[in-house]
């Protein structure tokens, strides 16, 4: 209790009546109300005791948490909209029914959880030490605790035992150690509460340090490691045999061909007939790029016989006859795929010996 | 314009019930675009087979003679009453392209979307996907394979549409009238489904939809306001 | 007095022909508050069973907590298979686990109802039932909430619902209604379970008193030095006073915003207006049946005859006569609106739960929720009689599960296009859950009947304090101090 006393004495009374007249006797001994509390085992009308009515400041808290979970809902509904809007059935960003929703449920929350706090901090909880107490006060007997100077001990012992007490109890509270503890009670006390609430408000701190780009947490991401694959990229396998029927060795880019290429004289051969009737008009008689129709055409056709063609691998080599490339046509309605891989053997056969003569 | 990626479209589709034969090419045609698991017998069995677009099979006549097909896919409705139901914004309505997004990384799976979907065209993954070698290189690598846990509908091939866009961006010109085509439009052999912008007067779902008498959407007296819209058939209605 | 006793009930004297001794006896027999005992006789009446571990509650933990356990492990199976083990399939996506989920967060309202309306109404009989009442409504809020995260797909990512900052910068959809539903459940846990907590202090500080061993440290942490002056009751009663408006106001709330789960939809069946105050009735009555079922059960497990008596089991039975004339008039109006206005689609839900697959469930549900209490309870007899009452109250639990499974699976069954017409078997994922969550319940009743005092003992002793027996003429009669 407040106010400087040196001793707590308790007594401890059969009834009601007693206790109230014990109350008023240390009144009447001019001891101040600030020091007198009264102990019972079940709520009593305040009037009972010849003590002012205590003052409690619950209702500025209540509505004080009202108004702080009032505001919180007001920003979760606007806010949040607002931060990041996103249209949702077409539904208006900031909804009016379901804001009433969220805002009456968070309200009501802080509220009465702010009532918790102020209740247990109002009723000087948690105080473990340096307390007077009996365990019959928890049974039927009713208590009177008053915080006595050495000046006042002696008549104040003597007003309650005429008041009928069953027994007393003494603390003495002098002293630096008493009252040193009787402070650590308090701060403790304080200190849990006001914790939970600095440490409820130091988490939100800390997460929108995260989330605003304060500090940043790097987790691993798969994204940066995993492959990329795009359309028909290796690595990949290939089809099983006899899956999809195909003319020739399949066809992957960069890749070699499945099938070994039929290099012999014979292929060249053939590829050498074929290369006059399909070739010869743009890529000219030995496959240069300087045919007679190679004028017409921007870019011009490829020098069969120079690096970059031999750079290539068949496969490709076969699939540009195939497919055409650039202002280069399709050659696949004219040309057989065997009839492709002999020309391929023909052009290959340009880079080898650029000498011959088809 | 310049950047065919901030255009305004209202994509639509038309389905002539008239040509639908009920043949389901475009039930597979989909499963192949959109890596949509194929699930198992029991799992069928025990109503949990999973196609974004499904044909709807009513009998006519007591007794039944004859059969009625309603391809059934995500009307991506304009007020659609899967997104506000979402807790987390998995649903939302994207306002430039009018469609209904499902974000599969960010939905956990509460389920509530289907509850309100008047169609339920929404799956929910009930397990993991399997894909059954070789199907596993048929997969697109454009579109993302879903985990269980995971609630997935008909997205009209969003890859297809922002393709479309970047190749339209990178040539510097607009989007043409029928480019965009999605799996089950590009499959369907009768061509009873067509895809394009309905306010592009050149699109041939614009074309389709001019005063056209046919027209109607399913399920419109919810206010949902679907991109989807049938063409009655013939002689014969389709009661709803 | 025994010459009267064999007479019948009808002719035995009145109150006003017995002498004044005879009465005073009466009335102590019947009314707990004028049967004033020394303190130290009703502590020891509480504090013994809560010390005294009786042959049964080793074998009851052991069976209530393999339940529980089997309950864990079955949801570590579902999170660790996916949602496929349970019976959802395309067309009912919401099942047994909403079902419980609602059903016993329903539970949960009407222990709030007890302890906070009746003593802003000032009706005695709810002095000794408090404790239970508040701890049914804890345990039941906490096993229910769990059930929306079992049902999640991806559970591990339930914090996503949280309104968090965050580096996506996201923020929960305050549209959906499971928001609501997510804030409304948390903040009613929260507020019940400093509300319980608040009216433990005193308690506590009893049992700290007159206990020894590990429940007085136990006790003595929860009492937190808590000793009986003036100023804190002064201060217990006002905080009390205040958090019985609030919880009062979020009570209602709470159930009528998880029926928004259901009425914000647009499905057939759901989208009704009446399902705010209907949920509501509906979680009274289950509550009340089950505070009557526990009341039952530790007043005749522990003995306790002298504090919940005849006048307690029958101001329930009142009450849950009461609840049970609510139900049925908003299970009327939910019922008659669809029937009369024979919209194609509500015809057919009416027509699937009444005579379609979920006739059984919706005949039980008539027959113990309204038939039953509707015979039974106006009967003094009936309401004073333990076994009657309990029975009548499990009837009734089954009842509410029962109603509750209609509406998320017979009802979420029946959607626009008969295309989507569909079925729904539980599967044993979801009975395990079941089960499992209302032997979480029981468990924690058990486990925590031996650690605080379970009769809120201040509360009667004020309660005699404040009622005395008072001469008018040749009767006497309980007057309450005000």
């Amino acid at each position: 209790m407040r106010g400087f006393h040196d001793y707590l004495v308790l007594g401890v009374f059969a009834d009601l009546g007693r206790a109230a007249d014990a109350v008023a006797a240390l009144r009447q001994l001019g001891i101040p109300e600030e020091r007198i509390r009264a102990l019972s085992p079940f709520p009593v009308p305040t009037r009972a005791y010849p003590l002012p009515r205590p003052r409690d400041r619950l209702a500025l808290v209540t509505a004080v948490g009202a108004a702080i979970g009032f505001l919180l809902g007001i920003f979760l509904m606007v806010g949040t909209a607002n931060l990041y809007p996103l249209d949702v059935g077409g539904q208006p960003l900031v909804p009016g029914p379901p804001s009433i929703v969220i805002l009456y449920e968070y309200t009501l929350l802080v509220m009465l959880t702010a009532v918790f706090f102020a209740f247990a901090l109002g009723i000087r909880t948690p105080a473990y030490w340096g307390q007077v107490y009996d365990r019959r006060l928890s049974e039927d007997a009713f208590g009177v605790l008053v915080g006595l100077t050495s000046r006042e001990l002696e008549p104040a012992e003597r007003a309650l035992r005429a008041s009928g007490a069953l027994s007393l109890r003494r603390l003495d509270e002098a002293g630096l150690r008493p009252q040193l503890r009787r402070w650590l009670g308090r701060q403790i006390s304080y200190g849990l509460w006001v914790s939970a609430v600095v440490g409820g408000v130091l988490a939100i701190a800390i997460l929108c340090v995260f989330a605003y780009g304060g500090l940043q947490w790097i987790y691993p991401d798969q994204m940066v490691t995993q492959q990329s694959v795009g359309y028909q990229e290796g690595p990949r396998l290939a089809a099983p045999t006899a899956a999809v029927p195909i003319q020739g060795p399949v066809l992957i880019s960069g890749q070699p061909a499945t099938e070994p290429l039929p290099g012999t004289a014979a292929s060249r051969e053939r590829g050498a007939n074929l290369f006059r009737n399909h070739c010869y008009l743009c890529h000219g008689n030995e496959g240069h790029g300087n045919g007679p129709l190679a004028g017409y055409y921007s870019p011009p056709p490829a020098d069969l016989a120079g690096p970059v063609v031999a750079g290539l691998p068949p496969s490709e080599v076969f699939r540009v006859i195939r497919l055409g490339r650039g202002v280069m046509p399709s050659l696949a309605e004219s040309l057989t795929a065997g009839e492709t891989w002999d020309l391929v053997t023909l052009v290959k056969s340009l880079t080898q010996s650029p000498a011959r003569t088809p | 314009m310049a950047d065919a990626t901030q255009a305004e479209h209202k994509w639509t589709m038309v389905v002539d019930l008239d040509k639908c034969t009920g043949c389901q090419a475009c039930v597979v045609a989909c499963h192949a675009e959109n890596n949509v698991p194929i699930r198992n017998k029991s799992e069928v069995q025990a109503n949990r087979a999973q196609h974004w677009i499904r044909i709807e099979r009513y009998w006519v006549g007591d007794p039944p003679a004859r059969a009625r097909f309603l391809p059934m896919l995500c009307q991506h409705c304009n007020r659609a009453p899967c997104e506000p139901v979402c807790p987390v914004y998995a649903s939302v309505h994207s306002q430039r392209e009018h469609l209904n997004l499902q974000v599969y990384n960010r939905c956990v799976g509460t389920r509530y979307c289907n509850n309100n979907c008047p169609y339920v065209v929404r799956y929910f993954n009930f397990y993991d996907p399997y894909f059954p070698a070789p199907l596993t290189e048929q997969l697109n690598p454009d579109v993302t394979v879903r985990t269980a846990g995971i609630m997935e509908k008909c997205t009209f091939c969003i890859q297809r549409i922002n393709r479309a866009e970047q190749q339209a961006r990178s040539e510097g010109r607009d989007l043409g009238p029928d480019e965009v085509i999605p799996a089950c439009v590009q499959t369907c052999p009768p061509s009873a489904l067509l895809f394009g912008d309905l306010w592009n007067p050149e699109s041939r779902v614009a074309k389709a939809l001019a005063d056209n008498p046919r027209a109607l959407r399913v399920l419109e007296h919810l206010g949902t306001e679907p991109a989807i819209y049938y063409l009655k058939g013939g002689k014969s209605y389709v009661r709803f | 007095m025994s010459d009267s006793d064999i007479r019948a009930p009808q002719q035995r004297p009145s109150l006003g022909e017995m002498g004044l001794d005879q009465q005073a006896q009466l009335e102590r027999e019947r009314h707990l508050l004028v049967d004033a005992r020394p303190g130290r006789e009703l502590n020891a009446m509480v504090l013994e069973p809560m010390m005294r571990i009786g042959r049964a509650f080793w074998p009851a933990v052991g069976v209530l907590g393999f339940l529980v356990l089997t309950w864990w492990v079955t949801w570590g199976f579902q999170m660790w298979w996916n949602v496929g083990i349970t019976g959802l399939n395309r067309v009912v996506m919401w099942s047994l686990y909403i079902a419980n989920y609602v059903y016993l967060i329903g539970i949960a309202e009407a222990g709030t109802f007890i302890a906070a309306a009746l003593r802003l109404l000032d009706i005695d009989w709810r002095r000794p039932i408090s404790r239970i009442a508040e701890l049914l409504t804890v345990f039941c809020i906490f096993a229910s909430a769990l059930f929306p995260l079992a049902h999640l797909g991806r559970t591990w990512k339930f914090y996503w619902l949280l309104p968090y900052p965050n580096e996506r910068q996201l923020w929960p959809n305050f549209h959906s209604a499971l928001i609501w539903d997510l804030t409304a459940t948390l903040s009613y846990l929260a507020t019940s379970t400093l509300f319980f907590y608040i009216d433990l202090i005193p308690d506590a500080a009893l049992a700290r008193d007159h206990v020894h061993g590990w429940r007085r440290t136990l006790n003595s942490w929860l009492a937190l030095g808590w000793r009986g002056t003036e100023r804190q009751w002064r201060l217990l009663k006002v905080a009390q006073l205040i958090f019985s408006i609030g919880i009062l106001l979020i009570m209602p709330s709470v159930h009528t915003v998880v029926s928004y789960d259901f009425a914000m939809t647009i499905q057939p069946g759901w989208h009704s207006t009446v399902f705010g105050p209907y949920f509501v009735a509906g979680a009274i009555y289950s509550g009340v049946a089950a505070i009557i079922i526990a009341a039952i059960l530790f007043q005749r497990l522990n003995h306790w005859s002298y504090f919940i008596r005849d006048e307690h089991l029958n101001g329930l039975g009142i009450f849950l006569l009461l609840t049970s004339l609510v139900w049925d008039y908003f299970f009327f109006q939910d019922f008659i609106v669809p029937w009369y206005g024979q919209v194609p689609t509500e015809k057919q839900v009416l027509l699937t739960m009444m005579a379609g697959h979920g006739q059984l469930a919706f005949w039980l549900m008539i027959t113990a929720n309204a038939i039953i209490p509707f015979f039974t309870l106006w009967w003094r007899r009936v309401r004073t009689s333990w076994p009657a009452m309990l029975a009548i109250s499990i009837l009734i639990q089954l009842g509410l599960l029962l109603e509750r499974y209609i509406i998320v699976t017979i009802d979420l069954g029946v959607r626009e296009l008969p295309f989507n017409w569909g079925l729904y078997q539980p599967r044993a994922a979801e009975l395990i859950m079941s089960t499992g969550a209302v032997a979480f319940i029981v468990l924690g009743f058990v486990v925590f009947s031996k650690l605080i005092p379970f009769v809120v003992l201040y509360e009667v002793k004020e309660g005699q304090f404040l009622v005395q027996l008072k001469r008018i003429g040749k009767g006497l009669i309980r007057s309450k101090m005000e």
